[in-house]
């Protein structure tokens, strides 16, 4: 039998966490809830919603557009995540060092992840101008052709993954947090057993590293496969439909043809598609994965 | 006091709550750039009017662009003259002003009035967001004999008025008479056609040595249907087949020739890539000489021209081949189909078609009325300056068209033509796709579906 006190206690308890708990189940569990009953009706926005059943997840399964959408944004992922994992990896062994004036590059590096998608969507499509941006300036300086960027649909998506690349600062941090938390006393008894750099780097720095791998990887994937801000920004999903993302696509039949029901279901599928990944990354986590006292 | 502190804790908490889930529920009173907060005093002391009325409120949704908010200002100045016990809240819409109606139509949330652009009315009418309004326009004694008929035409469906027309945006051609002057060209005259369109073109234009357009003849809009739509009919071209329910824009080899004389523009250089990613408007920027737009657009060629040192001037838009079309997009305002003031949103709207109406929405000169009576008027012709060849924004009404597609396809079927016409544009100027091809896949997209 409880005490009353323990009683009013609980109920304070309650009350105190009301506010995020009100909010967690109006702002999202709500909406997630309608999101999944829309995925089973017609439903313009205005008009009441009419039931169809698996209707929606049938014309999925027939559509060439969502299938162009899905690989597009597969290779996107499979791409733009390891490139930038590894691009933050480099700064961040590049500014893991004690100089005068580090933390000033450290901001620098950092600088472009604060700055909004929009702005750096302008940015990015004034440099990749094919007659007057910069990127075809370097080239052309350094003697190559000029490539022709967002203009022409084979050019877009390593367009948008060079574009990515730039807020690799925002995994740098994470990384250069990974490599300051690596005991130092692990690389002093490496060098009196007389272990090589590349032998540190292979047998401490990476093994200690692995929780931050699999940070950045679970984010990325999660990221990349929601991109979306910095399409409708520059392309727009264009030139023919050539970086219609899933999230662009799924915002179009949305907003643009009010579509809310297979929007909707389109959205369910990418939410499955990203959870059995992040499944599949937990799961194969236990055998890369190192923690510091051997923690799982 | 440890359980004092706790209890005041616990109260604050909950007003703070219960303050956060008051706001979740609604704005219908949050109004924001009152132009008018509350009925003016000399209106509650007596004319007849307040004296058989209520008071009563309406909110007007006017989107956030410079200008647009002050232009509706004067408006609601001069309906309050007429209908003193009414109060008129302007609200900017914040955002893409499309999905703010729908969100706000959606959450019954939408203003008494609001703007919507000439593509939105078949669309919103068919969700049942919009009210008809030739009852109004009749109410309030509207000669719309005296509104250009294309103008007209845009906000109706069915016959029917869903939105009333704010000014008379007849397609024209802005010109930076600097780069005619340097090429040695003189001004074309108002019955400029086709040929000497394409003369000046191959003149104005110039490359570089790897063969990359450095100055344009032209910024053609290539994606505006109101540009679009008259090239396709130039050549004598039907995009329609209503009897049998059928688009024609790859059976009949005239939309294609239409389209051809415009997308080539692009192809050869004389125009804007529209995949060209360029750094700024390259009009604005003085590279490019001809300019497909409307009046709206003049004032910010003038401000931008004097701080280039560029002239311009105004020419209509050329004769094409065989027909002489001209596209004219306009946007005004609608009233909610669940107003609850229909006769007074009616009365607002139906004060665009009136002279003081235009008067004050033109206050600033940046639009041509829509009344043919007012084509004299000096209040726009002067602005934003004296002296340009102002007869070009209302030559030749009688060759203006409506936008085809989205007035005769079925509702469901506009966004897809839509997509198919950028798509057929884009496969014809990326080499992907021979222009015969990439029409008939636009229309073999809209003829599968159209029943």
């Amino acid at each position: 039998m409880k005490s009353r006190k323990a009683v009013r206690e609980a109920i304070a308890g309650y009350l105190f966490t009301s506010p995020v708990t009100l909010g967690i189940l109006l702002f999202t569990a709500w909406p997630v809830a309608q999101s999944l009953y829309y995925s089973f009706t017609k439903f313009n926005i205005i008009k009441k919603p009419q039931w169809v059943g698996g209707d929606n997840y049938a014309k999925l399964t027939g559509d060439a557009e969502f299938w162009h959408s899905l690989k597009i944004t597969a290779i996107f992922t499979g791409v733009s995540v390891p490139a930038s994992l590894l691009v933050g990896f480099l700064m961040a062994l590049l500014l893991n060092r004690s100089l005068r004036g580090i933390g000033l590059f450290r901001t620098i590096f950092y600088l472009p992840v604060v700055v909004p998608v929009v702005a750096s969507g302008m940015l990015w499509k004034q440099l990749y101008s094919p007659t007057y941006g910069f990127a075809n300036r370097l080239l052309e300086a350094v003697g190559l052709p000029p490539y022709t960027w967002f203009s022409q649909p084979e050019s877009v998506l390593p367009s948008i993954i060079i574009m990515g690349l730039w807020q690799a600062g925002g995994s740098m941090i994470i990384w250069l947090a990974g490599f300051q938390g690596i005991p130092v006393h692990l690389y002093e008894a490496a060098i009196v057993d007389g272990a090589s750099r590349m032998r540190r780097f292979w047998s401490i720095t990476i093994p200690m590293i692995t929780p931050v791998i699999f940070f950045n990887l679970i984010m990325g994937f999660i990221g990349s496969f929601q991109v979306f801000g910095q399409v409708m920004a520059t392309t727009a999903g264009g030139p023919l439909n050539a970086s219609n993302f899933l999230m662009v696509m799924i915002y179009k039949e949305a907003f643009r043809t009010l579509n809310m029901g297979y929007a909707s279901a389109l959205a369910w599928v990418l939410f499955v598609i990203v959870l059995l990944l992040t499944a599949f990354i937990f799961r194969t986590s236990r055998s890369w994965v190192h923690y510091e006292g051997g923690a799982k | 006091m440890k359980a004092k502190i706790k209890k005041s804790a616990l109260a604050a908490l909950i007003i703070c709550t219960t303050i956060m889930l008051a706001a979740c529920g609604g704005n219908k009173g949050n109004n924001d750039n009152k132009a008018d907060s509350s009925p003016s005093p000399s209106a509650a002391q007596g004319t007849e009017e307040t004296k058989q009325h209520d008071p009563v409120e309406i909110r007007v949704g006017v989107p956030e662009w410079p200008g647009e908010a002050e232009n509706v200002d004067a408006v609601v100045k001069a309906f309050k003259e007429k209908y003193p016990y009414v109060t008129v809240n302007v609200e900017k819409m914040v955002g893409d002003p499309h999905a703010k109606v729908l969100a706000q139509s959606a959450a019954n949330e939408l203003p008494d009035v609001f703007w919507l652009p000439d593509t939105s009315v078949r669309e919103f009418q068919d969700l049942g967001i919009l009210a008809p309004l030739d009852d109004a326009i009749a109410a309030n004694g509207i000669d719309t004999g005296d509104v250009y008929s294309s103008m007209l035409g845009l906000g109706q469906v069915d016959g029917k008025t869903y939105m009333v027309p704010r000014d008379y945006a007849h397609v024209v051609t802005l010109v930076n008479t600097s780069l005619l002057k340097e090429a040695g060209l003189s001004m074309p005259s108002n019955d400029w056609d086709w040929n000497t369109f394409m003369d000046y073109a191959q003149k104005l234009t110039k490359k570089d040595a790897s063969g990359n357009t450095i100055q344009w003849a032209v910024n053609s809009n290539i994606h505006w249907w109101a540009v679009w739509t008259p090239f396709a009919l130039g050549r004598g071209g039907k995009l329609i087949d209503e009897a049998n329910h059928k688009l024609t824009v790859a059976s009949d080899p005239l939309v294609g020739q239409g389209l051809k004389d415009l997308w080539d523009l692009s192809k050869n250089g004389y125009a804007l890539d529209p995949n060209g990613q360029y750094p700024e408007d390259m009009f604005m920027a003085g590279k490019v000489a001809f300019y497909f737009a409307v009046k709206a657009v003049a004032s910010q060629v003038n401000d931008v021209a004097k701080a280039k040192g560029f002239e311009w001037d105004v020419l209509p838009f050329p004769k094409l081949p065989s027909v002489h079309a001209v596209g004219g997009g306009t946007s005004g305002y609608s009233v909610s189909a669940t107003t609850k003031h229909k006769e007074e949103a009616g009365a607002f709207v139906s004060m665009f078609l009136t002279a003081e109406g235009q008067k004050a929405f033109n206050s600033a000169g940046n639009a041509v009325p829509v009344l043919k009576s007012m084509v004299n008027d000096d209040t726009w012709r002067n602005s934003p300056v004296e002296g340009k060849n102002v007869e070009a924004y209302t030559i030749a009404p009688e060759a203006d068209i409506l936008p085809i597609l989205s007035s005769k396809l079925p509702v469901s079927l506009i966004n897809e033509s839509n997509t198919g016409y950028e798509e057929a544009m884009n496969k014809y100027l990326l080499n992907k796709l021979p222009l015969e091809k990439a029409l008939q896949e636009w229309e073999d997209r809209i003829n599968k579906a159209w029943k």
